[in-house]
């Protein structure tokens, strides 16, 4: 035993004495590092959520941002998750040990305004020379106004695709340039497809033709406008989820489930199973290209979502804030590397790397994104539904109504009971919240 | 121990059944570490692409009769693929096959290359040992301490005292997460090592398993050692400690695993990654749009061998600890 122990001191002397090297040899390669140092220069903290190849795209434009000027130095910290992010936020709020920028939901936003912590940006962009808000997407612009008046510059926003696999097109006859554009066509072509991959003596199909992610809010939602209806009311507090288009949005799923043209999965899992052509056709983020691309082996398209009624999709992802911390310099920087950020030319390039939707007009027309469409066509369908993008209601309660709705929406396809049912206790439910929780 | 003496090989018939039993249940407790393992040799195709055969093991380890029609399809291509690698090499002229670079293929440790240059890994390493290994030896002087203490003293407000540390364990760690930080935020230690360990110095649930221990310990043993001088250290350390090594070692084990297993904690009070543990370092293959799985599979690896050192050097404590305890009082 007390060979043991002081086996367990010396190897901690070991660690202490490896670490306090590696801090030096840190040190070092800071001074000679990447975007130099932060030595004189404004210090802005920075606190995102992105990680593995979108956090690689990041750090390599905080570290350009630093290069390109010397006033200020963006310290970019990955959170992990929006989530672990969004913890961390309101702690380090009560705390006052806020982060200069940070990457945030729209609710959160709302959060922060009622508690003065954020600032307006209205009266930076009123000094800049340039009119950057008539050049902002006008969807992204009202997503991040409150009150008429703008809180948070849209950052990271990602929409929601169709990905289908060209070769299984091909192999059943169906024209790989012509993807689905109505929710009818997609299922009588998850329907063909399955059919075709089905063996004759019966048994499973070897290919199935659709796929979606269980429970998943998002791509209900956007299924709820796709069918013509309406959400909830930002204000007034009511929702529309017991009227038709919801019901049909509910029931489109569980008909292909039954029918077994469509599967739902865990999470991200159908993302796996179209990489393993397993699955014909799944919608998805767009980001998800950028995970996926790399071990894809055969032809695949991406295609704006299929409308129904309409054409519609919701956007995902998040908006950036500055934080009020006393400190005027450091919300210049802030909004310096905000503006840089989102400029026209890095917007484009942050945009065709990350597939994120570039927050400006005028990126649209960037060499840099017309050269990457011309490369590589399937990085079009995002900026195609830009037409007719909606973003979800920005209500304080809404992550809560979101839980129920995806506690709804799994007992929906578990238990395959009548559509209606379940919409008309899901829009009960909400209505509840709602009226605790008008704003 | 006489050596002529034929045991038995089955010494009740019972045993047959409690031992298919224990064997079922360790192949179920086993398989997700050898999936882990199996996983982090194999190239992203493969795990998304396992044929009707034996998924478990790799294409490169797995004998040629256990191939199915698509795995053999599969390392054919990979095949192929090689050779086109090896000749783009030879002659750089044709290392554009169709106007695509040739790429690489997969090596057998090419996700543990891939894994440990995406992270720091060797800092998260460091200050996983240094974070674990001073809260496992601070928790256990602290809480084995306090529940002498407990055990074998009398206090005012004793009672009340442990019912209020009893109650800090029904809180759950989530409700604590925004005060704890504020309070280290007041300390100005976020951001520093004293976050990562101090407030995990001191644990309720060790104060009580101790407690409970010592509590079995004879009385008289303790009356007997006062009569003879001892002072209330020297029995603390002399002949409480010495013969309670099985709950310190299983404490010990517990804490060591819990600071090495923690996440969210280490992630919400550090900004730098120089004070970052392998956990966060782990959590960098799983985003929001999808999970690299090969990765992520061969970092978990390397993450846990320090582990089952530690517990296999530990065990032996426990066992050496065990065999001691069976003295006659």
């Amino acid at each position: 035993m007390r060979n043991f122990l002081i086996g367990v001191l010396i190897f901690w002397f070991i660690v202490v004495g490896l670490i306090i090297r590696d801090g030096r040899a840190r040190e070092a390669e800071s001074l000679s590092g990447v975007g130099g140092d932060a030595k004189g220069r404004v210090e802005v903290v920075f606190w995102h959520a992105m990680g593995g190849p979108l956090g690689n795209v990041m750090d390599d434009l905080i570290g350009r941002f630093n290069k390109s000027q010397p006033t200020y130095f963006i310290k970019g910290i990955p959170m992990g998750s929006y989530d672990t992010l969004a913890k961390k936020l309101l702690a380090s709020l009560v705390a006052k040990s806020a982060p200069d920028i940070a990457q945030n939901y729209e609710t959160l936003t709302k959060k922060f305004i009622k508690h003065k912590k954020i600032v307006c940006l209205d009266a930076l962009l009123a000094s800049e020379s340039e009119d950057i808000k008539a050049d902002i997407i006008p969807v992204l612009l009202d997503n991040n106004t409150f009150d008429g008046k703008l809180w948070s510059f849209p950052f990271n926003k990602s929409v929601p695709v169709l990905y289908y696999n060209k070769d299984i097109f091909r192999q059943v006859g169906l024209d790989p340039e012509k993807p689905p554009t109505t929710l009818t066509e997609l299922a009588s072509y998850a329907r063909h497809i399955t059919r075709h991959f089905t063996p004759e003596n019966g048994g499973r199909p070897t290919i199935i033709g659709f796929a979606t992610g269980r429970a998943n809010v998002w791509m209900f939602l956007c299924r709820v406008m796709q069918f013509g209806g309406l959400l909830v009311d930002e204000k007034g507090g009511k929702s529309h989820f017991h009227e038709e288009p919801a019901v049909k949005a509910v029931a489109f799923i569980q008909e292909m489930l039954k029918e077994g043209i469509a599967v739902e999965a865990q999470g991200f899992d159908h993302q796996n199973d179209f990489k393993a052509q397993r699955i014909a056709m799944i919608e998805n983020s767009i980001v998800s290209k950028v995970h996926m691309e790399s071990g894809i082996k055969f032809n695949y398209g991406i295609a704006p979502l299929p409308g129904e009624a309409s054409r519609a999709v919701i956007l995902s992802g998040s908006n950036i804030n500055i934080f009020d911390n006393g400190d005027p310099d450091k919300v210049k920087g802030a909004w310096e590397f905000i503006k840089w950020f989102t400029s026209t030319d890095i917007g484009a390039e942050w945009s065709v790397r990350t597939t994120y939707v570039p927050v400006r007009k005028s990126s649209l027309q960037a060499p840099i994104l017309m050269e990457a469409l011309a490369k590589d066509p399937n990085l079009r369908a995002p900026y195609e539904e830009l037409e007719y993008i909606a973003f979800e209601p920005r209500l304080s309660c809404w992550f809560e109504v979101r839980d129920l709705m995806a506690d709804v929406l799994e007992r929906a396809t578990l238990e395959m009971g009548d559509p209606a049912t379940y919409m008309k206790e899901m829009s009960k439910n909400i209505d509840g919240i709602l009226r605790h929780n008008p704003d | 121990m006489s050596t002529n003496v034929k045991k038995p090989l089955i010494k009740n018939p019972s045993h047959i059944l409690i031992h298919a039993l224990l064997i079922a249940g360790s192949i179920f407790m086993i398989f997700p570490f050898v999936w882990m393992i199996m996983t982090s040799f194999k190239s992203e195709d493969e795990i998304l692409k396992t044929g009707k055969t034996i998924v478990l093991l790799p294409d490169q380890m797995r004998p040629s009769f256990l191939n199915g029609e698509e795995d053999k399809k599969r390392i054919a291509e990979h095949q192929r693929q090689k050779e086109l690698y090896a000749a783009s090499l030879a002659s750089p002229a044709s290392a554009t096959a169709g106007g695509k670079k040739v790429q690489k293929p997969f090596e057998v440790f090419d996700n543990y290359k891939e894994a440990w240059a995406a992270q720091p890994f060797y800092r998260y390493f460091l200050n996983t040992f240094l974070t674990a290994i001073t809260i496992t030896t601070g928790s256990l002087i602290f809480a084995s301490l306090a529940a002498y203490a407990f055990a074998f003293f009398k206090f005012p407000f004793k009672d009340q005292l442990f019912l209020l540390m009893l109650g800090t364990m029904m809180l759950p760690q989530q409700a604590l997460l925004i005060p704890d930080y504020i309070i280290l935020s007041k300390l100005h230690w976020v951001n520093t090592y004293m976050a990562l360990i101090v407030p995990w110095l001191a644990s309720a649930y060790s104060v009580f398993f101790l407690r409970q221990f010592f509590m079995q310990l004879p009385k008289d043993l303790f009356e007997a050692a006062m009569l003879d001088g001892c002072t209330r250290l020297q029995f603390y350390f002399k002949i409480c400690l010495p013969l309670s090594k099985p709950p310190m070692v299983t404490l010990g084990i517990f804490s060591f695993l819990g600071t090495w297993n923690s996440f969210v904690w280490p992630l919400i009070v550090t900004n730098d990654t120089s004070l970052r543990v392998i956990q966060v370092g782990l959590s960098y293959f799983a985003s929001e749009a999808g999970t690299r799985w090969g990765p992520l599979m061969a970092a978990s690896t390397f993450t846990i061998v320090p582990l089952v050192v530690m517990y296999f050097l530990a065990q032996r404590q426990f066992v050496e600890s065990q065999a001691m305890s069976g003295m006659k009082e």
